[in-house]
């Protein structure tokens, strides 16, 4: 009888072992797969903002302004510079 | 040969027997739940609960197998084993298999139950014609018949690796039970031609023949997992990376948790710790030898021998097929792969090992009472 | 059958014995056999296999830092995205996977059956596909339609302002290395050191972080000195004048005299990595009469009250070798008026009244013949050949801007210079790089290289430039309210066989403003335009749109708010 407690409780140490590696992995895992989903909605936001960038960069605004607006570039000499 | 009063009796459990299956039990969960549980933790539930059960009915058969022997005749085994056999065709393949018959809580093989169903049969048969058989050709009619049937049923499945390992082991009873060597060599030919033949049949069976020769050539194929097999059991080294630092089983070893579990217990124990492993089945079989060997009633003697046997034989197969020895073959290593049918037939044939060899060398004049006779048993032995 | 012979005589004990012993030897023998074979003997071999198939390197696991301009708009970042693959044998129904991927990533199918009818069993079928397609692409790849599809993340560079400034970027590629321009330059800067850093990967490709893996953010962002609008400014001028005059090249280079950073570099062709204003090289022709004729006057050699002699406008420096000044009928010039009209023989005395030597300090002194710390994937550093070789027409003709190659932003150089009282800048590009822990490393500190010449010859060379475009050459870069400073240049281009071929030419037009207190230097050329034009005609009103631009930008106050009035 002393011989199977013996064979079990080591066992049973080596199974506890085991499944703190076992789930050092997993949760290793997991932390990859919470990341990689954290960088898709990342790149989502990104994509999102890039046409907002381009949608507000110079050549948009230039076009809409100038095509659409029909307004003119401000010629330096007609802005007034209000010093306080 | 039973005692009339062998019912209020607590039939002893070999104690060798009992120590190696409980190593193997325990050893067998942790390597389960190493191998299958980066992926899902059910597996190691189940194959508990297999445990469990597997060692109830071991039990159960260690008192009472001789008296549920005697009331059922060998050849109704057979008879509802071929009808396992003809069901499991008619169910859903399984990864292209008919192998598993679905039955709620867990799906039965059927190629499992034959394994202990022919010994049955076999032993039974042989006992009742043993020491006749070199004088007398006829009677291998029988076995080959019997044989024939469970061959070409599994074949159907289709199933080579149990066939072939069922082969041998009655090949073996034959011998013990008194073959002679002239007709194990007008035999042996026609039944390696038909093995060669059937591994023609399916060209997947080639493939994998194949692939165990050259794993390497075919890595992206059919010797993918080959591969991986070798650089688990290579990685592992003299003593192993340790329990449960596995890096294969990260999905990279198919079947890891079934077929291929050697591979994943080389690569955290090491050649020292299959060693061990090896060297219990080896005991085991030693063991079983011996104790059929001092087994009184024929009967008795060839059931351990053939059940013996076949749980070592197939330890041995499977072990060789993950290390490159055999083309590999559905045949899970006995106690360790997951799987009910598998743990649990494998169980009830350690029970059956012990009930019989029990009954066969126990005391004529034992008492009646449990109790007086546990108390004093060193004295009747 | 064998009832006439003796029995069979065997013992079934010794026969279990038999057989026992014949399984245990044979398996046994090969089981060890193979296993020693393998994990003692091979064993090296395998762990370095499995090393090679399990851990992998980190590299395309990090987005690579942005590129931000001054005023911290992005215009290149880093955006995950994936390729996907297919492995033909692992396919289970064929069609429905087509069907899928046509539906799903918008692909040809008549693209996708000649590749799939291709030899090759694995072939990429859709690269850079966007997080929202990949989100569907991802749903199905656990499941028996998505087997054989192979997804790896890979790098996108995006630019938010198209290849607006590309010049100057460059490119990075799918796995995050910086392949030409900036992203080069300072590739190491963006991208994270990871070269010994490894994670453990599952098969489908998941990583397995562990404690070795912890998050170390070093990479870091890069900010350019560039201000996009200015750059915006800078491209539209060039494309117009581009279109106006055809030229082979074309490049406008704006700085900024008192800090020496660079605003904006647009150059023409546009291409990555390729930016002409630190990679082209020129004979600069008549905006190098400045640099000389500032050195005369700084070394005393002349005096700005000096008039030059123009005997017949026919000036033989040695014998054969005949400057000729065609555009003015005077037979004597002073110093603005050599300017303002451009006169050859008026430069190329002043230079040979300087001498070779201390013009060749001189030039030195102003940068040239030397890179700028910059240091531009293939920024050159001209060509200045040592004075002691020179002959009498050398240093002439050094004098008006021949026999000597420089680069853009040399010559910005000099020209700040003398906009900001006489000191040679550092010319910067890069602003800072920010890492993502917080460490900042400045790039762009003022910094004043030397002084090349003294405020007063400053002074006077300030009245020289404003005169020329008020009356001289470069009176097409007059903004009205603000006073502007500047030189037109057209110069021959030398042609393969070494002689100077008249139809191959280079206009240019440098200048800074406002006069006194100059917020922009401004550098125009256009190379080898399709129709002959001057300096003048051509480069200075390029000068006037970049410089309106960069004013209304900057809010800068008019310096001469009488002309305003005069002119409502």
């Amino acid at each position: 009888m002393k011989l199977f407690a013996v064979i079990f409780f080591s066992s049973l140490f080596i199974l506890g072992v085991t499944m703190m590696r076992t789930e050092v992995n997993r949760s290793g895992r997991a932390i990859g797969k919470l990341q990689n989903e954290v960088e898709i909605k990342e790149a989502r936001n990104q994509y999102l903002k890039l046409e907002i960038a381009r949608l507000s960069g110079p050549e948009t605004i230039q076009e809409i302004a100038q095509d659409k607006l029909h307004l003119r570039r401000t010629p330096p000499q007609q802005v007034i510079i209000l010093e306080d | 040969m039973r005692h009339p009063d062998s019912a209020h009796y607590f039939l002893p459990i070999d104690k060798k027997i009992a120590v190696i299956t409980f190593v193997f039990i325990c050893f067998g969960l942790v390597f389960t739940y190493s191998s299958s549980a980066f992926d899902s933790s059910s597996y190691f539930q189940r194959q508990l609960m297999f445990d469990f059960v597997g060692v109830a009915a071991a039990i159960f058969l260690s008192q009472t197998y001789s008296k549920l022997q005697a009331k059922i005749k060998p050849i109704w085994l057979m008879y509802i084993t071929w009808g396992f056999l003809i069901w499991v065709l008619f169910t859903k393949p399984i990864a292209n298999v008919h192998r598993w018959i679905n039955l709620g809580p867990f799906n039965l093989q059927p190629s499992e139950i034959a394994k202990v169903t022919l010994v049955i049969y076999m032993a039974d048969y042989l006992s009742r014609v043993q020491g006749k058989i070199a004088r007398n050709w006829k009677l291998l009619i029988n076995p080959a018949v019997i044989i024939g049937i469970t061959r070409a049923l599994m074949f159907k499945a289709p199933d080579l690796g149990t066939p072939i390992l069922i082969c041998g082991v009655v090949a073996m009873m034959l011998y013990v039970a008194g073959m002679s060597w002239r007709q194990i060599f007008s035999v042996a030919p026609v039944v390696l031609a038909i093995v060669a033949w059937q591994l023609i049949f399916y060209r997947y069976r080639m493939e994998r023949v194949l692939s165990f020769l050259h794993p390497e050539k075919q890595a992206a194929t059919a010797g993918y997992q080959l591969t991986q097999s070798f650089l688990a059991v290579g990685s592992g080294g003299w003593f192993g990376k340790g329990f449960g630092n596995s890096e294969l089983k990260l999905q990279y070893l198919p079947a890891a948790h079934t077929d291929f579990i050697f591979s994943i217990m080389c690569e955290e124990i090491g050649l020292f710790g299959v060693g061990i492993i090896i060297f219990l089945f080896c005991c085991l079989l030693i063991r079983g030898v011996n104790l059929a060997r001092a087994a009184k009633n024929g009967f008795h003697s060839l059931m351990i021998f053939g059940l013996t046997l076949t749980i070592c034989a197939q330890a041995f197969f499977n072990i060789a097929m993950a290390i490159g020895l055999l083309p590999t073959k559905g045949i899970p290593l006995p106690f360790f792969s997951y799987g009910g049918s598998s743990v649990i037939m494998t169980l009830a044939m350690i029970g059956i090992i012990c009930n019989l060899s029990a009954e066969s060398t126990a005391p004529k004049n034992r008492p009646t009472d449990d109790f007086a006779y546990y108390k004093n048993r060193k004295k009747y032995e | 059958m064998f009832k006439n012979k003796t029995p069979f005589v065997y013992n079934s004990k010794s026969r279990m014995k038999q057989c026992e012993i014949f399984l245990l030897s044979v398996s046994l023998l090969a089981i060890t056999a193979q296993l020693v074979n393998i994990q003692v003997f091979r064993h090296h071999e395998f762990v370095s296999k499995t090393e090679r198939t399990i851990y992998d390197y980190l590299r395309e696991d990090r987005l690579r830092g942005q590129i931000y301009d001054v005023k911290g708009r992005s215009l290149a970042e880093s955006v995950r995205t994936h390729s996907c693959g297919i492995s033909r044998r692992y396919v289970l129904d064929p069609q429905k996977t087509k069907d899928f991927l046509v539906e799903t990533l918008g692909l040809s199918r008549k693209e996708l059956d000649q590749k799939w009818k291709g030899k090759l069993n694995f072939f990429f079928v859709a690269k850079k596909i966007k997080p929202d397609v990949y989100m569907n692409l991802a749903a199905v790849l656990r499941t028996p339609l998505g087997q054989g599809l192979e997804v790896t993340p890979e790098y996108d560079r995006i630019h938010p302002y198209g290849d607006s400034a590309i010049d100057l970027l460059g490119e990075a590629n799918s796995k995050n290395f910086g392949l030409s321009g900036l992203e080069q330059m300072f590739n190491d800067e963006l991208s994270q050191d990871i070269t010994k850093r490894r994670a453990k990967r599952a098969r489908r490709g998941e990583i397995i972080y562990d404690k070795s893996l912890k998050e170390e953010k070093s990479v870091g962002s890069l900010y350019l000195t560039i201000d996009m609008l200015a750059q915006n400014y800078a491209e539209t001028a060039l494309a117009k004048a581009v279109k106006d005059y055809a030229p082979e090249h074309g490049l406008i280079l704006v700085q900024e005299p008192q800090t020496g950073r660079i605003l904006a570099a647009a150059s023409y062709p546009r291409k990555d990595g390729q930016s002409l204003p630190f990679q082209f090289t020129y004979e600069p022709g008549s905006t190098f009469k400045t640099i000389a004729i500032a050195s005369a006057l700084d070394a005393g050699a002349v005096s700005i009250n000096e008039s030059i002699d123009m005997s017949g406008r026919n000036w033989e420096i040695a014998r054969g070798v005949i400057v000729k000044d065609k555009q003015h009928k005077k037979e004597a010039l002073t110093i603005p008026e050599i300017m303002a009209l451009s006169s050859n023989i008026g430069a190329g005395k002043i230079a040979l009244e300087l001498g070779a030597k201390n013009l060749f300090y001189y030039i030195k002194a102003f940068g040239f013949g030397t890179k700028t710390d910059i240091n531009f994937n293939g920024e050159s550093k001209g060509y200045v050949p040592p004075y002691n070789k020179w002959t009498k027409v050398d240093t002439a003709t050094k004098g008006y801007g021949y026999g000597i190659s420089l680069t853009p932003i040399q010559l910005i150089g000099a020209y700040s210079a003398i906009a900001n009282g006489g000191w040679l800048m550092q010319p910067h590009l890069v602003d800072r790089v920010e890492y993502a822990d917080g460490r900042v490393s400045k790039k762009a500190k003022v910094q004043k290289i030397r002084q090349v010449i003294k405020p007063e010859t400053v002074k006077t060379m300030k009245k020289v430039l404003e005169h020329v475009v008020l009356e001289g050459s470069g009176t097409k870069a007059q903004i009205k309210g603000y006073s502007v400073a500047g030189k037109t240049g057209t110069a021959e281009k030398l042609d393969k066989e070494g002689g100077y071929a008249k139809r191959r030419h280079v206009v240019s037009f440098c200048g800074f403003t406002p006069v006194e207190d100059p917020r922009f230097t401004i550098l125009v050329v256009l190379d080898n335009p399709a129709k002959y034009t001057f300096g003048g005609t051509a480069a200075a009103p390029v000068f006037r749109e970049v410089a309106e631009g960069l004013l209304t930008m900057q809010g800068v106050a008019p310096d001469k708010p009488k002309e305003l009035v005069a002119h409502p």
